[in-house]
């Protein structure tokens, strides 16, 4: 074993580990460095990135010198986009985003786009693409960190995304040259970190124990049922609102202070999409202040309302905050009794809560949560970077299953963790429901090729929190005498209404042979299997008789973007990448000749300093003759002179004699 | 098709389920035949707390992260654990298990490999799923009887 692992390293050596954040207001990096995750700082030092990107005339920016140019540039700004991933535009949750949206979101192909001004020229992106852009930065960061090309890279996805969102993020990831990133769940990202600092330490390791985890992020919200036993960490049950987050507690206030600029002030700025940008980030900036203070201002100073607000803000007491968020206190603690109900596990039996993201710093939000388990009393674990958890425990899960890791005591700690996830959302198959439903082993049909979905009812295959990877095979028949053909449709959802869920794809199997049974139909066994890392769904149909058998499998991507498609995004994200280091590098140069321009008068005037008082030496020395190493002295002296003072390309440079 | 039989015979003799835990893994058909007790390399008297920790030990042994090498094949070990555990771990599905298991294997099931434990992943054979189908179908017949 010991020397098939020395020689797997050598193979592999050169691979990084990283995990990539991808959040709702902020991205992360970090990179597996001497058996930890290391977080990757951006050009000016902070550990987390805003998700703006910043088009102009010029060349892009992205990050925090995007949200810091967008008060200037507020109309070529995109920012929060992960919010329409696999979203149509008619979806009431993007219309919702493109009202608030201070920037153009278009239609197109029936999806969000964010239309721009870049170089002179009206361009369209998909959010697919701003998100491959700052992905593509990420990457840049830690291959520069890291000094290495070789990354295996871990990305996360919030809980409870759907299959549309999942292939949204794993195309972005493709399109920014990130191929076959590992998906993991935020939750099990969590667990990840959680499980390897306790195995580090071994006072929190306190045997087994069942915690719930709560994460919520900017924009997705999360309870998780875990139990915890050494290294290995089973998922119970996850609930999850993908619609919740601390936004919208920004949101509330935004809502409120607008309510009251209208009453008190008779100022209506409810349609006035920048100045309501500028509010939410000074509501954020209250809110943030409140989860330590009772009172806190909302600045209304930079909102360039002075002509008509003579009020320079806004107390906030933490009772009237609270009190705005009541209704999403009240959301958060249905998610958590949800996981609890769907888990089976009682109250009593949770030992410790774990907060996550940084929403859950507003102590209304914790309160609530343990408000929820009534008499018993779990413990509350804030760590101490609850903001950074899920960046960190991605990219122990890349290193663990990378083999990047070189000494063979980290390699033994990692190969002794496990996180066994669950999915997140039912898978059904569309079928013709048995009249016969009293009797248990009634096998529903399966409609033939053209059946009209309205006679079709979904039934479900795999429950949500079922425990993944999973395999499950069901055996249907055909719906008539003679039916040769099957129509096989599956979904992501369990709703009866089969638009209320997301089509996974479909696919028909011909040629089914009569059933030799005389008054009996064909015997179809459909087979579904979830990788649960959001990646694949593969459904596979046979049949089979005296005559012979048919087995079609399909792998389910629905809404992947296509292949010429993410060809062309890939290229133009590349395009602006080169034209944003051209333009760096030009910046640079022109930056460096202004730079010695201004210089120049002092530089000349010291030169020529020197070389008076060059001259004045020989002429002080008459016609005495200068030894040797006098005028060696001299000519250095002028020629070292020459070279300080003047730009490398111009310095004089002494001939050899 | 004789010569896979023939294999699958020689390797139930050399390896035994229970001593599969130190590197050598037994093959996937067989695997595949094993028990949930077997699977779960539990007694058959198992607890419900030696089957949790049974469980963890297995996980973390065939889950598809930790098997790298052949994720596929792990996949399939891997739900069969899962699947252990979940009978296993209800006391209704155990019993019915256990009665199920007690019921002697009838003459047809010689010719069928893979049937005796319900639920099992039909083999790549038309043949097997016949048999399997039609022996599922005598199981409820006699027990109806």
């Amino acid at each position: 074993m010991q020397g098939e692992r020395e020689e797997r390293e050598t193979v592999d050596k050169n691979v990084v580990a990283i995990g990539i954040d991808i959040g709702t207001r902020y991205c992360r990096v970090a990179v597996w460095q001497n058996s930890h995750p290391v977080i990757v700082p951006d050009e000016e030092g902070n550990r987390a990135m805003h998700n703006y990107v910043s088009f102009g005339s010029d060349a892009r920016l992205i990050g925090s010198g995007a949200k810091a140019r967008q008060a200037v540039n507020t109309r070529n700004t995109a920012y929060g986009v992960k919010r329409l991933l696999g979203r149509n535009y008619r979806d009431p949750h993007s219309q919702e985003f493109i009202k608030m949206a201070p920037f153009t979101l278009i239609s197109k192909g029936g999806y969000p786009h964010v239309q721009v001004e870049h170089l002179g020229k009206q361009e369209v992106f998909a959010p697919e693409e701003i998100i491959a852009m700052q992905l593509s930065k990420l990457k840049n960061m830690a291959q520069t960190f890291a000094q290495s090309d070789n990354l295996r890279v871990a990305v996360s996805i919030p809980a409870g995304f759907s299959a549309l969102q999942r292939q949204a993020i794993s195309d972005a990831c493709e399109i920014a040259g990130l191929p076959d990133p590992l998906l993991i769940h935020e939750p099990a990202a969590a667990a990840m970190y959680y499980t390897f600092y306790s195995t580090e330490n071994p006072q929190t390791s306190a045997g087994e124990k069942t915690i719930l985890l709560v994460d919520i992020g900017a924009g997705t919200t999360s309870a998780t049922v875990m139990s915890i036993d050494d290294g290995v960490v089973e998922t119970l049950a996850v609930a999850s609102n993908v619609q919740l987050g601390g936004d919208d507690l920004d949101h509330l206030l935004v809502k409120y202070v607008v309510a009251e600029l209208k009453t008190t002030h008779g100022v209506d700025i409810g349609g006035e999409a920048s100045v309501l940008s500028r509010l939410s980030s000074a509501c954020e900036r209250a809110k943030r202040a409140l989860s330590s203070a009772q009172t806190a201002p909302v600045n209304l100073e930079g909102l360039g309302l002075s002509e008509r607000v003579q009020l320079p803000y806004l107390v906030i007491k933490r009772d009237q905050f609270d009190a705005l968020c009541s209704e999403l206190y009240a959301a958060i603690s249905k998610l958590v009794r949800d996981a609890m109900t769907q888990s089976g596990v009682r109250k009593t039996d949770i030992r410790e809560v774990l907060l996550i993201g940084g929403a859950t710093r507003t102590p209304g939000v914790a309160a609530s949560i343990l408000n929820s388990f009534e008499d018993s009393s779990p413990t509350l674990v804030k760590v101490r970077n609850l903001d950074e958890a899920v960046v960190y425990g991605l990219t122990i899960y890349s290193a663990a299953l990378s083999k990047a890791e070189k000494s063979a005591e980290a390699q033994k700690v990692l190969d002794e963790m496990v996180v066994v996830d669950v999915i997140h959302h039912p898978i059904s198959i569309a079928v013709i429901p048995n009249p016969d439903s009293s009797s248990e082993d009634a096998i529903d049909y399966l409609p033939p090729d053209g059946a009209s979905p309205h006679e079709c009812v979904l039934k479900t295959i795999m429950e949500r929190n079922r425990v993944s990877p999973t395999r499950e095979c069901r055996v249907f028949s055909t719906a008539i005498d003679d039916q040769t053909t099957v129509h096989i449709q599956i979904y992501e959802g369990a709703d009866d209404d089969p638009d209320n869920n997301i089509s996974l794809g479909y696919f028909e199997l011909h040629g089914i042979p009569k059933s030799p049974f005389l008054g009996q139909l064909s015997k179809v066994e459909v087979c579904v299997e979830a990788d649960g890392r959001g990646r694949t769904v593969f459904a596979t149909a046979s049949h089979n008789s005296e005559q012979g058998n048919a087995t079609r499998t399909v792998s389910l991507h629905p809404g992947k973007l296509a292949h010429d498609t993410k060809r062309e995004m890939s290229r133009r994200v590349e395009m602006f990448d080169k034209h944003d280091r051209i333009h760096e590098a030009q910046t640079l140069r022109r930056n460096n000749l202004e730079g010695y321009c201004y210089n120049a008068p002092g530089s000349i005037e010291e030169l020529k300093r020197g070389v008076d008082r060059c001259l004045r030496r020989l002429d002080d020395t008459g016609l005495m003759p200068l030894s040797d190493e006098e005028l060696a002295l001299q000519e250095e002296l002028l020629v070292a002179l020459a070279k300080r003072v003047l730009p490398p390309g111009y310095a004089i440079v002494r001939q050899p004699a | 098709m004789d010569f896979e039989h023939n294999r699958k015979d020689t390797a139930k003799d050399s390896i035994r389920p229970n001593g599969s835990a130190k590197g050598l893994k037994i093959p996937l058909m067989d695997f595949e035949k094993l028990s949930y007790y077997e699977v779960l390399e539990v007694p058959e008297d198992a607890t419900a707390d030696d089957l949790k920790k049974a469980h963890r030990r297995k996980a973390l042994e065939h889950h598809p992260d930790k098997n790298l090498d052949d994720t596929d094949e792990a996949k399939v070990r891997f739900s069969k654990v899962q699947e252990a555990y979940e009978t296993l771990s209800d006391p209704n599905l155990r019993a019915d298990y256990d009665s199920e298991r007690a019921i002697p294997p009838a003459p047809a099931d010689s010719s069928c490999p893979g049937s005796e434990a319900h639920n099992v992943s039909p083999s790549e054979d038309p043949t097997d799923k016949w048999c399997v189908l039609l022996n599922t179908l005598l199981r409820v017949f006699r027990q109806e009887l």
